[in-house]
């Protein structure tokens, strides 16, 4: 039995709210796994993990497991079925950009032909389970696709399992911690175990009941060497933000501008750690849990599916005909975005299909009221930095602090006059972060200008000296001839 | 008598060794935290995009910082654009002036690309490359540096077989951008139920 401890969370959020949950809508006993779509899509450069590059060729029989896209992060993404590349072409991707890029096509053969990795025997080292992620694939689950692997530095001191799964309609991490708890505290125990880390916090949101009892019964089945710490946080909006959670959970708070790795903690979604659970017995990630909810579908459901399958065909997966829904968000109601084309594949991120009808209220001018930095989780004033970025002001916005937001969307769902306020947020961040990289090429710039400067300084002062020493040896010359010259007069 | 001379020459005393010690602390924080250069041109200089093209008049970016320090007009600058002057003036608490460039040569994040075939390595562009970002050798191919290059353009007039264009610079190829709000992009428009209480 592992050693654990179940506790109530003594600290509160400051702001956020409580949205209707709407999680009983998805909410089943089981998940089921649905048949293979036609055909599979791998977008290679918005798979996560940064711009890849295809490790196949049109024409290629790949086998469940072959890698297909090596990113430039290292990550690997794998064929998650065996089939035949059919195709290599621009196709449309399940990502906010909403564009066309890039992917990989794949038939699916229904062949049982596995192509998996050798399984990894205790005890490894930390660069072994790192290799062994990134050959794996293993990337955040929870949907920001960040490769877990960079999150893994030595002197890490804690280990926080964020179940807490704190947007509406999502049950995609509840369900994974029911119906898979005994890999999530696997993997969990292992990636502390090689990193050294003695103690493991898993935070849930008191909505979980079914959660905390999963986790316990594992726990006292389970035998590790760390301390298992399972926090019960109360159910508010946003307690699942990386940093929100560090806070909740150990009253550490992750400086502005950096991670919680930075300051000692590991944060991972369940997913991740039982993925990499699989990935430690040799399975790289070829499925994935997703919800798929909203009043628009006729049985709403968590299933679990091939990466790569259509959009369309999970919707098809809860009866419901695709061409009766116009838009679909992906990623939830706070944090997600929609897209209307349905032949985009799913990706290693994709945690969630929202359908609903929703009527979106007019924007209307701000009154003042205030509310949206009463919700806000960061302590900003949103108000503040919507005028400064609807006003073309970015460097004011940034002086507010638009680099802190955390894209909750908490200050939309209150404002009375629907301003899109995270979306403008959203917006602001990409132009920072444009405007940081400027400011960075610029340094460098000025840095080789001024090298160059120096170098061409020198090399004169180095020409003026040698004509110098040629002129003094002229003039010597000159005047040692002149001396001969009286001398023999 | 004797007991007030003690007061006041340890008074005197006293007051010289702090006066002494402060002394040599301020110079030793005069040489510890001196600035180098002059700070008003360094923070000028932070302003202007480094493109070291020159179309100010002046050869680089911290050339016109000093010219600017000196008086000059803040406007000169097309590759900053009229955010640069804003910023520029606010800095220096001067009127905002609107650009003095014709539209056409600002806001284009440009990079100079050889065609390496025609290059016939005569290093001109070498020698007018302001940021070193170009690379070859005489009578050998020369290539640019695209992460180095500033757009500034010096170097495609002295190519002697006009082998260097300016093309926009290359983007990752997972590069996005979030469209402006305001169109009906997401139902992310607090449309979520909210508890009150
Ligand atoms: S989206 Fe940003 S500004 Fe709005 S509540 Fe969340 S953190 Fe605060
Ligand atoms: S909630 Fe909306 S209306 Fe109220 S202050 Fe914030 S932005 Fe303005």
């Amino acid at each position: 039995m592992a050693d654990y401890q179940i506790r109530r969370c003594e600290r509160q959020l400051e702001g956020g709210i409580h949205p209707e949950t709407q999680k009983a809508l998805s909410t089943t006993d089981s998940c089921i796994f649905v048949g293979d779509p036609k055909r599979l899509v791998f977008p290679i450069h918005f798979s996560g993990g940064g711009p890849g590059e295809a490790l196949v060729a049109v024409a290629d029989i790949v086998s469940q497991g072959t890698p297909i896209i090596k990113c430039q992060s290292g990550i690997t993404h794998v064929a998650s079925r065996a089939g035949k590349v059919i195709d290599i072409i621009d196709h449309e991707i399940a990502h906010p950009a909403a564009t066309k890029s890039a992917s990989i096509i794949i038939e699916p053969s229904g062949l049982e032909d596995q192509n998996y990795l050798d399984p990894l025997v205790w005890p490894f080292d930390a660069d072994t389970l790192r290799n062994r992620a990134i050959e794996a694939g293993i990337l955040g689950l929870g949907g920001a696709g960040f490769p877990s692997f960079k999150k893994w530095s030595e002197g890490m001191q804690t280990l926080i399992i964020n179940g807490a799964e704190c947007q509406p309609y999502l049950t995609t991490d509840d369900t994974l911690m029911r119906i898979d708890t005994h890999s999530m505290i696997r993997g969990a125990s292992m990636l502390s175990q090689s990193l050294d880390i003695k103690t493991i916090i898993i935070g849930i949101e008191d909505n979980k009941p079914e959660v905390l009892e999963a986790i316990e019964s594992a726990l006292k089945e389970s035998c590790s060497d760390c301390f298992f710490d399972v926090v019960l946080l109360d159910t508010k909006y946003p307690s699942g933000s990386e940093r929100h959670l560090v806070w909740l959970t150990l009253g550490i708070e992750v400086p502005t501008g950096s991670h919680a790795v930075e300051s000692g903690v590991i944060v991972h979604n369940p997913g991740t750690l039982a993925a990499l659970s699989r990935a430690i017995d040799g399975k790289p990630i070829t499925d994935r849990i997703v919800t798929l909810t909203g009043e628009a579908l006729a049985a709403p459901q968590n299933i679990v599916v091939p990466i790569g399958a259509p959009i369309s065909h999970l919707i098809e997966a809860t009866d419901t005909n695709p061409e009766s829904l116009t838009s679909i968000t992906i990623g939830g109601p706070m944090m997600g975005y929609s897209v209307t084309n349905f032949t985009a594949g799913i990706t290693k991120t994709t945690n969630c299909l929202l359908a609903r009808e929703v009527d979106i209220p007019p924007e209307s001018p701000c009154i003042r009221c205030g509310a949206c930095a009463t919700v806000c989780p960061v302590r900003l004033q949103p108000q503040q930095m919507v005028f400064a970025l609807k006003g073309g002001s970015l460097d004011r916005a940034i002086h507010e602090g638009l680099t802190d937001c955390i894209e909750c969307a908490a200050c939309n769902a209150v404002c009375p006059s629907h301003i899109p306020l995270a979306e403008w947020f959203r917006l602001g961040r990409f132009e920072a972060r444009d405007k940081a990289n400027d400011q960075r090429l610029a340094a460098k710039a000025r840095e080789r200008f001024e090298a160059r400067n120096m170098r061409l300084k020198r090399i004169s002062l180095e020409k003026e000296a040698k004509r110098a020493v040629r002129q003094a040896k002229t003039a010597d010359a000159l005047e040692k001839a002149r001396k001969a010259r009286k001398e023999s007069a | 008598m004797t007991d007030a001379l003690w007061t006041i020459g340890a008074g005197v005393a006293g007051l010289s060794v702090i006066a002494l010690l402060g002394g040599i602390l301020l110079q030793y924080a005069s040489k510890g935290f001196s600035v180098d250069g002059n700070p008003l041109v360094n923070s000028i200089d932070a302003l202007l995009p480094q493109t070291q093209c020159g179309q100010c008049g002046h050869p680089g970016c911290k050339p016109y910082a000093e010219a600017i320090a000196g008086g000059e007009p803040i406007n000169r600058c097309p590759p900053g654009g009229q955010d640069t002057v804003d910023r520029l003036a606010s800095l220096l608490g001067v009127d905002i002036l609107p650009l003095d460039a014709d539209d056409a040569t600002t806001e284009q994040d440009l990079v100079a690309i050889i065609i390496e075939k025609d290059c016939i390595g005569c290093t001109k562009c070498i020698q007018a490359c302001p940021v070193d970002a170009i690379v070859g050798a005489a009578k050998l191919m020369h290539t640019v540096i695209v992460d180095e290059c500033t757009g500034c353009d010096l170097c495609v007039e002295p190519c002697p077989v006009d082998c260097i264009d300016m093309i926009p610079r290359p983007k990752s190829p997972d590069y996005w951008m979030p469209t402006r709000p305001n169109i009906i992009s997401s139902d992310r428009c607090g449309q979520i139920g909210i508890q009150h209480g």
